[in-house]
């Protein structure tokens, strides 16, 4: 076969060109570390590479929603933390108010410190972030949450909202509870029903904790006991339907539809107790009631009886407030050891993803030096090669 | 003796010839298209005597060219494909790289809008991140505008490499008639070909070809026809019609390649293929336009999802949110060959239904039509055209005002302009609408055990909508709304109402009482920020396929594959055209060595007939001296 001169140089510089090109190609592979330099190079990696880039992306985000959360709970967890010890100091204080050794006048100091543990409580309810956004308020977070209007009734003003923050793709935890939701609904009572005295009464009956003995019969109704003589009771419905009647017994139990209340003391023929569903109470309206129970003065036999009665009441309430305040706790510590499995899931998930994407786009030294190499040699050995032929002419010889 | 030194000296001059044919050779070695020439000798016609034929030495029969013309054929197709490869795919790399920018990209961008959604939300009351969402979504969509002006300068780039090339392509066809008329001459005065002039032609022919695939048919006396398309001659022996750029019938800024005769100009865009003018169209058409169409689409999605979900929300004063991002509309485009006065109006209704693909609208004379141009198919629509009951497909709204005439067309391009349009229209960051305007709750005084949810707005257009509803429940499976009714509950069942969506489940007590409120104080809400962020996350494009997020990645991956296929044809292509342009220099290419070889041959044998003509003389001269 012949070959023309003008070929044999021209594909020998062809050759070379190619092999320059893919020197140049694996040196840029080299000198950037990626192995993909744009879409083309491999269209499937580039467009897992955008896809891995992207979750990335916005589990960095997620990270910084689970740390704005974060702060925001631990914020919430200190208050609460705070608000409980107030309140279990005031129920010290209850406590001692209800002994009976204390006399009005101790009652009144008692009452001053319960009164300012209620200004401590009002603040830590109204406590705000780092923002300026109050924690308890819900969505309208620029709201003061609680405060005490002109007549004299603390309220809340704020909304029950309750703001989730993004952790993970597709896992919302909340970062907050509303106000109403920590300090308002707590539940009245014993959580089933509470029990009342009427302010009529004149005997010295005073109202015991209550029990509920079997929830399947509680029909949640409204009942009223009274006293048809000192030693007897009936129990009657709203529509005044005789449920049960008893003799009654200082100290012990009065059990009715699945209830029980005990009543101790000597309470007068006409009085009258009544008891009904429970719904809930604000916090604020059971230290108000205790601030008030215990800066007025008794008078008189019966006056010790209903101040007994509703000091039980109020410690009891105080206790259900404690015993949610620990449940909403509760919930905030699911809450943030939620966000720490997220955590850790996304910083695994982060560093699988980091290797894949390293594993698509990255350049391999070893392939690549070695590529280069080969490369080099050939190019080396096309060039050498060139030049000797190149030399080669009969004409040298004429 | 006169015979032996006529010999001689026939054989002199015929190896002179061969000698300067050599030299010619050896002279264009180097010369592009060059054919090497070889003499070709035949003996000179005998002297009859008594005692036999005496030959009467050597002749030069002609000078032929050494070449094949199927491999010549060969070399002229395959340089087209080559051209034709080569310009999309140096065109298709460009896009490509553009897409290519990893940190700052497209992606990146979209990635870092819809992170800066989520850092809003996160904390709703911050001005300082309703600033930074504010800045991305303007990064977003300079970025968006950014890639479609490049776009836009590609393809300008590209409409004036097309205008250079087909204006080359008519100096080529002229020179092409021109030599056709100079070898015709030279063949009829002699009937021996004109070698040189044959190359030349050859030449300009491959180099045509590169611009465009061409059929050539060869005509008595030497001349040869040029046909490009369809069989639409370019040249006809000594005449070139002249390849002209005109403008596209829907758009006069997009030029097209038509050839015009003594008669008339046609366009023949459609029907050329191959060579540079072949591969620039085809770039056009099938990379450059569909990701302009694409990259719309992006626009649309991204303004669709964020404007509607926005309007469901509530910014930091308390009004419902408006639209956020603005965005380019739908256009039609006139034929200019129109006869009927219609005009069209296209809007689009549904944007999960946009395909991405650009349409021709056309009347029959008795039907009208929507053909697809992505693959050329026919289109059902509904409806009857008018503004009352427009056509309807794919996603768009079609209606025509004013009479069309059979024939009459109209471009419709859904998404084309749309990124063209993109802007933010919220200028105050107080204005981002990230809560929802109406928030839920449940009495403090409940004894049940019902919740009900946060509530979603499904109408933010009903003017009821942040209206205050109770609902309370009448009995443990009734509930009355706002006192009036009595309605069956289903825990966890949807109650909708004035434009909301919520649930209640539990077992609420009678007497229990549940409460929809206008949000109005609401600055720590971020319900509605956080349905924006999954809206970019949701299939809500290419009918449901696709999310706003992950058809940027489509768009890049989607280049990235017609460019890798284009570069492998190329280089595929680059290695047959090597193969054929090689097979043909083996048989019409120069040989230096060869050449020397020939050179010592022709020497050494006018060097012998040198010694032939001595000898008569020699002969002659000791005749004479024996006659003196």
């Amino acid at each position: 076969m012949r070959v023309s001169t003008f070929t044999m140089h021209q594909a020998a510089l062809d050759a070379m060109l190619a092999q320059q090109a893919s020197l140049s190609r694996t040196q840029n592979q080299i000198s950037t570390g990626r192995r993909i330099q744009t879409a083309a190079d491999d269209p499937a990696a580039a467009v897992h590479v955008l896809e891995l880039q992207r979750a990335l992306a916005a589990a960095e985000q997620h990270k910084s929603n689970a740390i704005n959360a974060k702060n925001r709970i631990n914020l919430e967890e200190t208050t609460l933390a705070d608000a409980t010890n107030v309140l279990q100091r005031v129920r010290e204080l209850a406590l001692r108010a209800n002994s009976g050794i204390v006399d009005s006048a101790t009652r009144s100091l008692l009452s001053a410190e319960i009164r300012s543990r209620l200004d401590e409580f009002m603040s830590m309810a109204n406590r705000q972030d780092v923002n300026g956004d109050y924690l308890f308020s819900g969505y309208a977070s620029g709201t003061q949450p609680f405060a005490r209007p002109a007549n004299g009734v603390v309220q809340y003003l704020a909304d029950s909202g309750e703001r989730q923050q993004v952790i993970a793709p597709g896992q919302k935890v909340a970062d907050g509870h509303s106000g109403d939701q920590v300090f308002v609904k707590v539940p009245e009572g014993n959580g089933a029903f509470v029990a009342t005295y009427q302010a009529t009464n004149t005997g010295t009956g005073v109202l015991g904790v209550g029990t509920v003995i079997d929830r399947s019969i509680w029909d949640r109704g409204s009942y009223s006991v009274s006293f048809t003589a000192p030693g007897s009771y009936e129990v009657r419905d709203s529509t005044n339907t005789l449920v049960t009647s008893g003799a009654y017994q200082s100290g012990a139990a009065i059990a009715f539809r699945g209830i029980s209340f005990s009543l101790s003391g000597a309470p007068a023929t006409g009085d009258r107790f009544t008891v009904r569903a429970a719904a809930s109470e604000s916090i604020f309206a059971t230290l108000d009631k205790l601030v008030s129970l215990t800066s007025t003065p008794t008078a008189n036999v019966a006056d010790q009886a209903k101040l007994n009665s509703d000091l039980t009441a109020v410690l009891q309430q105080l206790s259900q407030g404690i015993d949610h305040l620990s449940s909403v706790r509760a919930q905030v510590g699911s809450r943030l050891s939620a966000i720490d499995v997220a955590d850790e899931a996304r910083d695994a998930f982060g560093l699988e993803n980091q290797r894949l994407l390293s594993e698509l786009q990255d350049v391999d030294y070893a392939e690549a030096v070695t590529r280069m190499n080969r490369q080099l040699l050939s190019l080396q050995a096309a060039q050498s090669s060139y030049s000797r032929l190149a030399q080669l002419s009969l004409f040298n010889y004429l | 003796m006169g015979d032996m030194m006529s010999t001689g000296l026939s054989g002199l001059l015929a190896f002179r010839r061969a000698l300067d044919t050599t030299g010619h050779n050896i002279a264009n070695a180097n010369t592009d298209g060059y054919s090497r020439q070889r003499v070709e000798f035949g003996t000179r016609e005998a002297t009859q005597l008594g005692s036999g034929f005496v030959g009467n030495g050597v002749k030069v029969l002609t000078v032929r060219r050494s070449v094949d013309e199927f491999l010549t054929t060969q070399a002229r197709g395959s340089a087209s494909g080559l051209e034709r490869l080569q310009a999309f795919a140096s065109q298709a790399e460009r896009i490509n790289n553009l897409f290519a920018d990893g940190a700052n990209g497209l992606a990146a961008s979209m990635q870092r809008f819809s992170n800066a959604i989520e850092g809003a939300a996160s904390n709703p009351s911050s001005l300082a991140a309703r600033q930074v969402l504010l800045g991305e979504s303007r990064s977003l969509t300079d970025r968006l505008k950014y890639y479609d002006s490049q776009l836009r300068g590609f393809e300008n780039d590209n409409n004036s490499r097309l205008s250079a090339e087909i204006s080359e392509v008519g100096a080529l066809a002229s020179g092409i008639a021109r030599l056709n008329d100079e070898i015709v001459r030279g063949t009829a005065g002699t009937g021996q070909s004109p070698n040189d002039l044959l190359d030349q032609r050859d030449k300009l022919l491959e180099e045509l070809s590169g611009k465009l695939s061409v059929q050539v048919v060869p005509q008595d006396g030497g001349a040869i026809n040029v046909f490009v398309g369809k069989g639409q001659a370019l040249v006809l022996g000594g005449t070139a019609n002249q390849l002209v750029t005109a403008t596209d019938t829907f758009d006069n800024g997009r030029p097209v390649v038509a050839l015009r005769n003594a008669q008339n100009t046609v366009d023949i865009t459609n029907s050329l293929s191959g060579g540079t003018i072949g591969g620039l169209l085809e770039f056009r058409s099938q990379l450059l336009d569909p990701a302009r169409a694409k990259l719309g689409r992006i626009a649309v999605g991204l303004a669709d999802a964020v404007n509607t979900q926005h309007r469901a929300g509530m910014d930091l004063r308390g009004a419902l949110g408006t639209d956020w991002f603005s965005v380019g509309g739908a256009i039609a485009q006139t034929a200019s060959s129109n006869n009927g006065n219609a005009a069209m109006t296209v809007t689009r209704t549904d944007t999960n239904a946009l395909t991405g693909a650009d349409y021709i609208f056309e009347f029959t004379g008795s039907a009208y039509q929507l053909r697809d141009l992505s693959n050329n198919t026919a289109v059902p629509m509904t409806g009857t055209g008018t503004v009352g009951d427009p056509f309807r497909a794919q996603g768009l709204s079609l209606s025509t005002s004013g009479t069309m005439v059979a024939g009459d067309r109209f471009a419709i391009r859904p998404t084309r302009e749309a990124a063209v349009g993109l802007g933010v229209l919220i200028q105050d960051p107080a204005n981002l609408a990230i809560a929802s305007p109406v928030r839920t709750g449940a009495a403090a005084a409940n004894t049940g055990s019902g919740a009900i949810s946060s509530g979603l707005v499904t109408d933010p257009g009903n003017p009821q909508l942040r209206s205050s509803v109770n609902i309370q429940f009448t009995s443990p499976n009734t509930y009355s709304v706002n006192g009036a009714g009595s309605f069956a509950y289903t825990p966890g069942a949807t109650i909708s109402l004035n434009g909301w969506q919520l649930q209640i489940s539990g077992a609420p007590a009678t007497g229990d009482q549940f409460t929809v409120r206008d949000n109005i104080n609401g600055l720590g809400d971020n319900r509605n920020g956080q349905l924006m962020a999954e809206a970019l996350g949701r299939k809500t494009l290419a009918q449901s396929s696709a999310s706003v997020n992950s058809s940027v990645g489509a768009l890049v991956g989607e280049i990235g594959v017609a460019t890798n296929q284009a570069v492998t044809s190329r280089d595929i292509q680059q290695a047959l055209h090597s193969e054929n342009v090689q097979a043909k220099n083996n048989i019409s290419g120069v040989n230096l060595d060869e050449e020397a070889a020939q050179l010592l041959r022709y020497q050494q044998a006018y060097q012998a007939l040198t010694q032939v003509i001595k000898t008569a003389s020699a002969m002659f001269d000791a005749l004479l001296a024996a006659a003196r």
